[in-house]
């Protein structure tokens, strides 16, 4: 089926505008249903009356949008979700040579007098606020319906989460961590208490991915473009963020973190790559690295906290590939990421050190 | 003859652009509305500040010299105050605006009282009125018939219902969602407090009665009040505003505030109603629908309460809305729903 999409260009913008197919069946008016993942409106409507997917994105729809305009936008985001969904998804499954379990995303989920902007990943168990929907056991994206205008664009652009190829990528990133790494040790878990919080690695991870897919380390520069690339809430993957930055504990922010973990893979495919090495091969070294982590057994409060360490995924990492290694370890040693010691002690050692930022 | 060089010069002195250009002059005729007035402090009383142009609020001592303008004032919790040519006064606001005061809130002290020295002037020694230093009204705006701008008003059902705070929660949610905010006080007696509480939310352009020659808009024909209101909102638009908020002085009962809302669905695409319970919602709501004034949502202190809210959101079958709300995306919203009626 023809759908209109946006495709990652590199540049600062959703994307290029274009056509593809897409193996989607329309399962009910605001619904895409694919092989790997399942794309619902929560908002309702007759939205997919067309024999195609090829909408309009309508500068994003929103509230200040026509009805029509608004009906086009949401119809363009389910396929514009289902496209990159998918990409992401079949992205891992052939790096981890088995399909991942089905996803599911809501669109325009949590609608309430609060407008949300963003996006989440969950599973089955207590959150705060507790979530509307019983969530599928194997997890489950939810974005929300937008509650901005895209800053800085000149014509106004309503942020639809949908449209931002980014944000699916780094909620499906947190999918595709649930099922190899799964940092919060939820195959330990009972089904039906499974702890959807995330620290930094799995943040970092997910923004990597999404970098890696949009072929730009600048991730959110489309809807964060106002803020300045140096600032952490922007999330650019930069040589500058090294452990020094770490904030651990309960002060911790698992995004800012996290970009030091994704900053760190960049850095490292980067170097991977200047080193006449394979760009597809570093990127299966990390998913081996992410399915070693997840793979072991034991008590969840132990194995929860293993997994938070930097040092100990990167130890799967330097395991997964041999040949690789060496670059690899001298790339995560700028960052300030060892194999050895707690995330404290790594922070603790490289404010020790000299070296403000690493050299790509 | 004093000069003005120790002078306080009050808010409502603001958009003067040279002051140092300014001359102490005497009183050829009695000043009118809106005339610039320079007075001596007698007697301190219930203003012991005077809020400078800058919005600090300037200890006032006996003998001080103050520049403001002659005006009115009507508040139901403050001051009830005429523009009464002579050559006693008070000071009616912190803001500046000089009139005589006859009869206030019982938990308010005397005003401070003033003696009037002479008119402000320019070097001509022609005195200087608020009118001087006017904005020039905005060319006339091109547009289709239903594309008017982005605008909502805010009426409340007296003094201190929470209007200005309603006014902030709309500003604040327009800026969070990217769009550019406006602010108009359309009504109301010279004081900087809601203006700055206007920027304080996010607002990128603001204007008040001050910009467009009054000090205070109690006793004006209600027609200027109007073309003033139609004139703030193109004002905003023009200097970029995409969403904006009027905000109406006092309560619906008060005359000017009464004309005004009768005339706001030419002006703006909603009303939002503050009240301080669920009383004055059910009959601020009935009153304002029978002029035809269509209204959004009910916010102001009532929401401090969420079992008033409730009885006030049950008896008018509106939203009722917090200002936090409206700034977390409610605002957003309420130009949503109108936009899609039209």
């Amino acid at each position: 089926m023809r759908a209109a999409v946006y495709l990652p260009d590199g540049g600062i913008g959703p994307g290029r505008l274009a056509e593809v197919e897409l193996a989607a069946e329309v399962a009910g008016p605001a619904e895409l249903a694919l092989p790997e993942v399942t794309v619902r409106d929560e908002r309702g409507g007759e939205l997919l009356h067309r024999p195609d997917l090829v909408y309009e994105p309508a500068a994003g729809g929103g509230p200040l949008a026509g009805v029509e305009a608004e009906r086009q936008a949401r119809a363009f985001g389910l396929a514009n979700v289902a496209y990159h969904a998918r990409r992401a998804l079949r992205f891992a499954a052939d790096l981890l040579g088995a399909p991942l379990p089905h996803l599911v995303v809501r669109v325009g989920a949590h609608s309430s007098a609060s407008r949300w902007g963003g996006g989440h990943y969950r599973l089955p168990g207590d959150t705060d606020p507790p979530e509307p929907y019983p969530v599928a056991e194997t997890g489950e994206v939810h974005l929300g319906g937008g509650r901005a205008f895209v800053p800085g664009t000149g014509t106004p652009y309503f942020h639809a989460p949908a449209h931002n190829a980014a944000i699916v990528y780094h909620e499906v990133g947190h999918h595709i961590c649930r099922h190899t790494a799964d940092f919060r040790a939820n195959r330990l878990r009972p089904p039906d208490d499974q702890h959807s919080g995330k620290v930094a690695l799995d943040e970092g991870t997910a923004d990597f991915l999404t970098a890696l897919l949009l072929g730009t380390p600048d991730i959110y520069g489309w809807h964060r473009r106002h803020i300045p690339q140096w600032d952490p809430r922007r999330r650019q993957l930069d040589a500058r963020w090294t452990m020094a930055y770490l904030r651990p504990k309960s002060g911790g922010h698992a995004h800012a973190n996290g970009t030091i973990w994704a900053s760190a893979l960049w850095t490292a495919r980067g170097r991977v790559l200047a080193h006449g090495g394979d760009g597809e091969r570093f990127d299966r070294m990390l998913m081996r690295a992410l399915s070693g982590l997840g793979s072991c057994d034991g008590p969840v409060e132990r194995e929860q906290d293993r997994r938070n360490r930097f040092g100990e995924l990167l130890g799967e990492l330097l395991a997964a590939d041999a040949e690789l290694a060496p670059v690899v370890r001298a790339a995560m040693a700028d960052h300030g990421i060892h194999t050895e010691g707690s995330n404290a002690q790594l922070r603790a050692r490289m404010r020790g050190t000299s070296t403000p930022a690493v050299t790509t | 003859m004093r000069d003005l060089s120790t002078a306080k010069w009050s808010h409502v002195t603001r958009r003067i652009p040279d002051m140092r250009r300014c001359r102490l002059g005497g009183l050829s005729s009695p000043p009118q509305l809106g005339d610039l007035v320079v007075a001596e402090v007698t007697r301190v009383g219930g203003h012991e500040r005077l809020e400078d142009a800058h919005g600090r609020g300037v200890r006032l001592h006996k003998g001080d010299l103050v520049v403001g303008a002659c005006g009115n004032r009507y508040a139901t919790d403050f001051y009830e105050g005429y523009h009464r040519p002579g050559p006693r006064a008070h000071l009616l606001t912190a803001g500046g605006v000089i009139g005589t005061a006859v009869s206030w809130h019982t938990s308010c002290q005397a005003p401070t009282d003033l003696e009037i020295v002479g008119a402000l002037t320019n070097e001509d020694n022609l005195p200087l009125s608020l009118e001087h230093f006017a904005r020039p009204r905005p060319p006339s705006p091109v547009r289709a018939p239903q594309a008017g701008p982005h605008a909502i008003a805010v009426v409340g059902s007296s003094m201190n219902s929470g209007k200005t705070t309603t006014a902030a929660g709309l500003i604040s949610g327009w800026a969070r969602a990217g769009l550019v905010p406006g602010a108009a006080k359309v009504t109301g007696s010279g004081s900087g407090k809601d203006r700055w509480t206007y920027l304080d939310a996010g607002a990128a352009h603001v204007v008040d009665f001050l910009d467009f020659g009054m000090s205070s808009t109690f006793g004006y024909p209600t027609d200027r009040l109007r073309t003033t209101m139609i004139t703030m909102r193109d004002t905003l638009v023009h200097d970029g505003a995409n969403a904006i908020v009027l905000e109406i002085a006092d309560g619906l009962l008060q005359d000017e505030t009464r004309l005004l809302t009768a005339s706001l669905s030419e002006v703006c695409q909603g009303t939002v109603l503050a009240v301080g319970d669920a009383l004055a919602a059910h009959a601020g709501v009935e009153l304002l629908r029978s002029t035809g004034v269509p209204v959004v949502a009910v916010s102001g202190l009532v929401t401090a309460s969420p079992l008033a809210a409730r009885e006030a959101a049950a008896v008018t079958g509106l939203p009722v809305l917090s200002p936090a709300q409206l700034a977390e995306g409610a605002a957003l919203d309420l130009l949503a729903d109108h936009a899609l009626a039209q």
